[in-house]
């Protein structure tokens, strides 16, 4: 139901205010003289014989005591420490194990209570058939998501999920058999509008429950931008009083020559670098979807888990079954030859998503036509925190950095981890680190033109070999 | 004496032939259904369907989404009542020439075939991305050939091949667009989903869900402040900005904000809402309380009608009076059932 309630404002919008709009000082002074709601009360209980002078008056006096309380108790209250910004970041520190979370003794019963037996055999079917399928090293990116997926909705019955499309199985399979198994209250569809569903689930975190949104594609998370920052406050903001559990998945980044046009291949992982609070993750492995997927539901703070686009169902691999992975790591792919390091021919690569692919291409290159130059091959499976420690310890060995990033030159995430390893890593730099980014353009949908603005495995080929040969 | 008998004879054929083709045409009204294809499954109807206005075609409502049934007279009272309009303005409508039927019959070819061409050059890799095809829902581009006009603003959504076609964009340079050519309407920058031709006034082709509601609304801001700024120039102007959105597009909150803006400001702007039922993949009564969007405007003052897509000239005529509407009057909501 809707009740509108009609009245009147006193005071301005706020004490800043200047309040010259037109009417306003008249309205002003007449509300404040004819539509006071305390006055009119008190001359109609009066009048009526409801309550007596006395009665109103002690009333009065009372809650003057209360005040005058209120605000001696906050003059004599001590400011926050400093340090308490930085406890307030995440619930959850970035060093957590996940899988020595435990979940309640009573959830086990809660979920067979409210998934019926038929629907919880079906999904226990489909669990083991995708286990098998990661056994066999088979399994698609998607697919591992979606087992991550019902395994922590079994585990933890608070958990729900959104996305567009959710019963039809959205794109990739992600939401596969949630709805069927767990309800349309738990698994819901969504009409088209991503920051009213990140909404909601906000709402959810805020009240107890895991929510987990699926974005059809990560751009359409610029719908979300208000909705997703409010996810990232809400910790702080409350003084550690709500935690925010939300857990974001998406596909999108921008491969080379994927024609997708400049609304979907925009880099959404960029544009949420800077949301307080938020643990960003990504992978182009079936591998990295599962543990990262376990991990970031389990988190008691929100996070998102970017997923590569054009990656999603033909790339195929293992996984470590029930094993969640760290949210803080970076992951080495492949480490350089010693030789290449004892010649001074070793370059470090950072990447992610689809670079992933085209620095192994580069990889493979460079065997072929140059063999003595080879890269430390590391991709940025956490982007938020940032993997120092691993980039670190590369750098010692090679001095040389080459990131391999599908963002834009401005206000990129190449920009970002740039300027952090400078800042933190400048004496194991032997030269300048070599940035191959997007330009500040959108994406064109002709292939022609896209190769000049996205950045691929040739581009990165050069940089290496420019690197290793001091032209910088 | 006998060249005046001819002429007489002539005008008399004339007139006989014309009379003749109207009732051919009132002919055409008479709804043909397609012949009654296999359920595929009654387990995927999870809500009950409640025609609203247009009564269920009752030959296939075992259908999960069957045709709506419009008939001309029917909707002119409609019309009448919610445009505020008399049943002897809205009878001017009842007529569709031969000329313009066939026109109309002859662009809807023109989409059909080009999406299918598209189809095509799509499996063969000439085009590559998202593409998506207006087949079934034809009627739409065949009434903006009728009824908008080059100066007319259009504000689409990513199927938008056919409403740039209706709206005089060369086929040419949209099949070269999707083919990544220079030629092609943006220079191979843009693709399937975003088609623009400045001198038609076709203004997008956008991606995201919805986003083209505003947008449309400033464009139609835009037709007021030429007025204001231009008044010499702009005598007896009456552009429109016509708006292609979804049943489920027009679920997003956008909605609701843009029509309060058109009652507001009185904008000369058409909502056209192509209902087919499906938001991507999903069945829209499956997520939406009401997809009858035609009726969000009586919160503000914005009158609509719901049409049945399958037929043309009730379409046409639909149209033709919606548009006249908003021309003279203030926005308006127009949705086409396919």
């Amino acid at each position: 139901a809707i009740m509108q309630v009609h009245t009147n404002r006193f005071q301005g919008h706020s004490p800043a205010d200047p309040e010259h709009e037109r009417g306003r000082k008249d309205e002003k002074k007449w509300a404040r003289a004819e539509a006071d709601p305390i006055k009119i009360f008190e001359t109609f209980a009066l009048d009526s014989k409801l309550l007596t002078e006395n009665q109103l008056e002690e009333a009065k006096k009372k809650v003057n005591i209360q005040v005058k309380e209120a605000v001696d108790f906050a003059t004599k209250s001590e400011v926050p420490p400093r340090s308490l910004a930085k406890e307030l970041e995440y619930p959850d520190a970035p060093s957590t194990d996940y899988n020595l979370r435990t979940v309640p003794e009573t959830f086990k019963a809660i979920t067979e209570k409210i998934v019926d037996k038929e629907s919880y055999e079906r999904v226990t079917k489909h669990i083991e058939s995708l286990r098998s399928i990661a056994k066999a090293g088979t399994i698609t990116i998607g697919d591992a998501v979606n087992l991550a997926i019902l395994e922590e909705m079994i585990r933890d019955p608070t958990t729900t999920i959104h996305a567009e499309d959710l019963q039809a199985g959205s794109s990739y399979n992600i939401p596969k058999l949630t709805q069927q198994t767990f309800g349309k209250l738990r698994a819901a569809d969504e009409i088209i509008d991503e920051g009213h569903f990140i909404g909601k689930a906000l709402g959810e975190g805020m009240n107890g429950f895991r929510p987990i949104v699926e974005l059809m594609n990560t751009n359409f998370g610029i719908y979300g931008m208000a909705e997703l920052s409010s996810a990232g406050n809400t910790y702080a903001t409350t003084g550690g009083q709500f935690q925010m559990p939300m857990t974001i998945i998406g596909a999108g980044g921008t491969a080379p020559n994927q024609a997708l046009g400049a609304e979907h291949s925009q880099p959404y992982h960029a544009y949420v670098m800077g949301i307080p609070g938020l643990k960003i993750c990504t992978t182009a492995s079936p591998s990295g979807a599962y543990g990262i997927t376990k991990s970031l539901i389990r988190d008691n703070g929100p996070g998102i888990l970017f997923l590569p686009v054009k990656m999603m169902k033909e790339t195929k691999g293992s996984l470590d079954l029930d094993k969640c992975l760290p949210l803080n790591k970076a992951t080495v792919l492949h480490t350089a030859s010693e030789s290449s390091v004892k010649e001074n021919k070793a370059v470090t690569v950072l990447t992610y998503l689809h670079g992933v692919k085209e620095a192994q291409i580069t990889i493979e290159t460079l065997k072929s036509n140059n063999k003595d130059i080879d890269i430390d091959l590391i991709e940025l499976t956490s982007l938020k925190p940032l993997d120092i420690e691993t980039i670190r310890a590369s750098l010692k060995r090679t001095h040389k950095l080459a990131i391999l990033d599908e963002s834009t030159l401005s206000g990129g995430v190449g920009a970002t981890i740039s300027a952090i390893i400078s800042e933190t890593c400048f004496y194991d730099l032997d030269a300048p680190i070599k940035r191959l980014c997007m330009d500040d353009a959108p994406v064109p949908y002709a292939s022609s033109m896209e190769q000049a603005v996205v950045k691929r495995a040739s581009d990165l080929t050069a940089a290496v070999i420019d690197l290793v040969n001091n032209k910088f | 004496m006998l060249s005046k008998l001819l002429v007489l004879i002539g005008i008399l054929s004339l007139v006989y032939y014309n009379v003749h083709s109207f009732q051919s045409i009132t002919q055409l009204t008479v709804n043909k259904y397609a012949k009654k294809s296999t359920i595929k499954s009654l387990s995927m109807v999870t809500t009950p369907i409640k025609p609203s206005t247009g009564v269920s075609d009752s030959a296939n409502s075992n259908q999960m989404r069957p045709r709506i049934i419009t008939p001309w007279d029917i909707l002119k009272k409609q019309i009448s009542g919610s445009f505020k309009l008399s049943l002897d303005q809205l009878a001017k409508y009842d007529y569709i020439s031969t000329d313009d039927a066939l026109k109309a019959y002859e662009h809807m070819q023109l989409c059909r075939q080009f999406e299918n061409a598209c189809n095509q050059a799509y499996m063969q890799g000439f085009i590559r991305g998202f593409m998506h095809l207006d087949n079934g829902q034809e009627t739409i581009p065949a009434f903006v050939h009728d009824s908008i006009r080059k100066s007319d603003k259009k504000h689409s959504y990513y199927r938008e091949h056919t409403h740039a076609l209706a709206s005089g964009v060369s086929a040419n340079k949209i099949m070269a667009e999707l083919f990544m050519k220079v030629d092609g309407t943006c220079k191979g920058a843009g693709g399937s989903m975003h088609i623009y031709d400045v001198e038609n006034n076709f203004q997008g082709g956008w991606a995201l869900v919805a986003e083209q509601l505003p947008y449309a609304t400033g464009a139609a801001r835009a037709i007021l402040l030429d007025r204001l700024l231009y008044p010499e120039k702009t005598v007896g102007d009456d552009r429109i900005t016509i708006v292609f959105v979804g049943e489920g597009g027009a679920q997003n909150g956008r909605m609701a904000e843009c029509l309060n803006a058109a009652a507001k400001e009185n904008l000369p702007i058409l909502f056209l809402v192509i209902d087919n039922g499906r938001a991507i993949n999903t069945f829209t009564p499956d997520v939406a309380a009401n997809s009858d969007v035609y009726l969000q405007g009586k919160h503000y003052g914005v009158p609509g009608v719901k049409v049945d897509g399958q037929d043309l000239l009730d379409v046409l005529r639909t149209g033709r009076a919606v548009t006249d509407y908003v021309r003279k009057s203030g926005p308006a909501i127009m949705q086409v059932h396919t």
